[in-house]
């Protein structure tokens, strides 16, 4: 079956339950599934009942080439000395073969634009060797760290018995420990954008289950406006006019989705406020320096954390130098590590901006808790987390990968919201960055105090101790909530 | 009665705390048993008929009791703990003949904690965490001042920590080693002597990998224990 037609397989069956209006909470409720925020349900917390009988129809999951090698960079990012005169810097950019630069609005570099067919390295490294230039470097460029994707074919049903990634994490039990579930604290989404908007149609419609989440406007740095709507990101990057999958709706809904509300599932902070940044473009790709300016306006925004669900492989002294400030502001930074791990050019690392120190890299399971084969892993890495693996069923109608709603919009402009099955580090480090804004909202700022709940109390994996698979284990949202002692 | 018998106070007072940094370190250590600064306190042993044997070596076992206060670790230890650790202990001492003297001791305290979220001021969750804390100390020591009843002993030595730490999800121990600077005053008798130590240890490089001590950046378990000793002499 082609990737169109299994495509609009999902687009018909979404149709044929009609339920996927964000407002229309139509689901009746489970008997003994006991949502977070839903005291009348029986059962004690975190209690399951079997899984909804599969339905008739179950999609194959769309694999997506989240490994494919990153575009090359267009343009130049450079720092000058603030005593250099904007004629200075000017002649400076001419003389390295630019056409000119533009400041970045929220953070002291600009980008230098480049006559088609120069070549970014020669240009920065000339443009690094002049007088009252701090430092040039090409724009390196990022990716969504998405590795697959399938409909879910309940999604009209109540899917928190789904979700195994809540189960493995502990979430509900933890849930019950954090009365506030991440009121007050602002979560920031730097990905393709978020369907938060209030419209009817696409892309400014809100997704499923993120109907009374609280937004910040936030900020599009692909199309540089304030309307971060998410627009998706293509399903495969060799067929740019394909089908796209809204890749930043799914993140922010595995962090916010609304709990309690009869519909869809349960997001790890469920009361959280998140301010998308959009910095993938409609390819899936973005460039660092975008992230970089990204996170300095999270900062000055008041984010306490931002959610990275992307990566490069190289990487970029804007981004560095944004990171490192925002740790100092005490917020944090949570990447995924990468996808990559299967391929030959594998660097036997996380990605940028996940190796940064400041960073949480967070690799993926799957559902047998071994490290997903795609997973990347080395020394940066700090913890992992349920990102799914094949994506295949593996229990009933459980497939291994992670549940959440978000939306695929197709090449005619129909969109489809839906939940959706979805496999790769992009879905593990949200699960992380819950469970940091859970540990925020009550109280505990301190981004090394984070790393150290989450690190100190993770469920040791593979060998004993800390290891380059799994680093410090799988993240344990309810050990996390139980504390750390004197010295462990 | 003896002439010293009705000596003026302030006299007594003089030549029983011959040493001004006897009574400052007995102030310190607020002994419970120690005598008050009366006249009889301050006779020679000669005088009182308790003249100590001359033998080239003494010999005392000796049983202590006080409490630990891990002020190189202090953040995480009271983030955790709070209350000073209780410890209990015994000792071997050879006294040559000679000022200087050798003392082994081993101690033992354990004390219950709760897990803490990493908040300002951090938070207990209600997850108890144990600590026991058992040192070794092999210590030198000299005796400074007149060879009264009072004995004052400042010395130092090596350290050997065997700690662990456990609570609901498992536990963590090690050994490690350190020093020891050590300050006692003693009331002597005949054959038995009761008195208080303080001993300040440091322990370095023994925590710091999680928890709170991670937070905080400590990583020396040492401190200062203060403990009430008797002893007596078996040779």
């Amino acid at each position: 079956m082609s990737l169109m037609r299994r495509l609009l397989g999902v687009s018909a069956l979404c149709l044929l339950l009609g339920s996927w209006s964000p407002t229309v909470a139509q689901t009746p409720r489970r008997p003994g599934i006991r949502t977070p925020d839903d005291p009348t349900a029986s059962g004690p917390p975190g209690s399951r009942v079997p899984s909804p009988s599969p339905p008739a129809t179950q999609l194959r999951p769309i694999p997506l080439r989240a490994a494919t090698e990153l575009p090359p960079p267009t343009r130049v990012v450079v720092r000058f000395a603030p005593s250099l005169s904007p004629g200075e810097r000017a002649r400076k950019v001419r003389r390295s073969g630019g056409l000119g630069f533009l400041d970045a609005r929220f953070s002291d570099f600009s980008r230098v634009e480049l006559p088609a067919g120069a070549d970014p390295a020669r240009v920065a490294e000339t443009l690094a060797g002049e007088p009252g230039v701090l430092w040039a470097e090409p724009d390196r460029r990022c990716r969504a760290l998405v590795r697959s994707m399938a409909g879910a074919a309940t999604f009209d049903d109540p899917l928190l018995p789904l979700q195994w990634h809540h189960e493995r994490i502990r979430l509900l039990d933890a849930l019950d420990h954090n009365p506030p579930r991440g009121r007050g604290v602002v979560v920031a989404v730097l990905d393709t954008g978020v369907a938060f908007g209030l419209g009817s149609d696409f892309p400014v419609r809100r997704g499923i289950d993120l109907g009374s989440t609280t937004f910040l406007p936030g900020f599009d740095f692909v199309d540089g406006d304030t309307r971060a709507f998410d627009e998706g990101s293509v399903v495969d990057p060799d067929e740019p006019g394909g089908p796209r999958f809204g890749h930043g709706t799914f993140v922010a809904a595995q962090i916010a989705a609304v709990a309690g509300n009869g519909t869809g599932g349960v997001g790890i902070a469920p009361r959280v406020t998140i301010v998308p940044y959009r910095v993938l473009g409609l390819d899936g790709f973005g460039a660092f320096s975008h992230v970089a300016e990204a996170i300095e306006l999270a900062v000055d925004s008041g984010a306490d954390v931002i959610n990275m669900s992307l990566g490069g492989d190289e990487g970029s002294t804007p981004l560095r130098e944004a990171v490192e400030r925002a740790a100092a502001a005490g917020v944090v930074l949570v990447a995924a590590a990468g996808n990559e791990a299967e391929d030959d050019e594998f660097a036997g690392d996380v990605t940028f901006p996940a190796r940064y120190p400041d960073v949480l890299a967070v690799g993926a399971t799957n559902f047998a808790g071994d490290r997903a084969a795609y997973s990347n892993h080395g020394t940066s890495l700090d913890f992992v987390a349920p990102g799914g693996g094949d994506n295949e069923l593996v229990d009933g109608e459980i497939r291994d990968g992670v549940l959440a709603p978000s939306f695929l919009i197709e090449p005619d402009g129909r969109t489809i919201y839906a939940h959706f099955w979805a496999t790769g580090t992009s879905f593990a480090a949200p699960q992380a960055s819950g469970v940091a804004a859970l540990l925020t909202s009550l109280g505990v700022q301190d981004p090394e105090a984070i790393r150290i709940l989450l690190r100190d109390t993770a469920r040791d994996r593979g060998p004993l101790g800390f290891d380059t698979d799994f680093g410090s284990g799988e993240i344990d949202a309810l050990g996390a909530h139980r504390g750390v002692g004197f010295n462990r | 009665m003896t002439e010293s018998n009705v000596e003026a106070p302030g006299e007594t007072r003089r030549r029983g705390w011959g040493i001004p940094a006897a009574g400052l370190l007995s102030s310190l250590l607020l002994l419970p048993l120690a005598a008050p600064a009366n006249a009889q306190d301050a006779e020679p042993l000669e005088e009182l008929g308790q003249k100590e044997e001359a033998v080239p070596l003494q010999v005392r076992l000796g049983l202590r009791l006080g409490a630990f206060e891990m002020i190189n670790s202090g953040d995480s230890y009271d983030a955790v703990f709070g209350d000073p650790l209780p410890l209990a202990g015994a000792d071997l001492e050879l006294r040559f003949a000679s000022r200087w003297l050798a003392r082994i001791s081993a101690e033992y305290g354990e004390i219950d904690g709760e897990q803490v979220l990493l908040t300002d001021p951090p938070r207990p969750t209600g997850i108890e965490t144990t600590l026991t804390y058992a040192p070794i100390h092999v210590s030198a020591g000299f005796l400074v001042g007149p060879d009264t009843p009072w004995r004052f002993v400042v010395g130092g030595g090596a350290t050997l920590l065997r700690w662990e730490e456990s609570g609901p999800s498992g536990s963590d121990s090690s050994t490690d080693p350190g020093g020891h600077l050590l300050l006692s005053l003693e009331r002597t008798g005949d054959r038995w002597g009761i008195g208080g130590e303080a001993i300040y240890s440091s322990i370095p490089d023994a925590a710091g990998a999680g928890g709170a001590s991670d937070f905080f950046e400590e990583d020396d378990l040492g401190g200062l224990a203060l403990s009430v000793t008797l002893r007596w002499r078996i040779r």
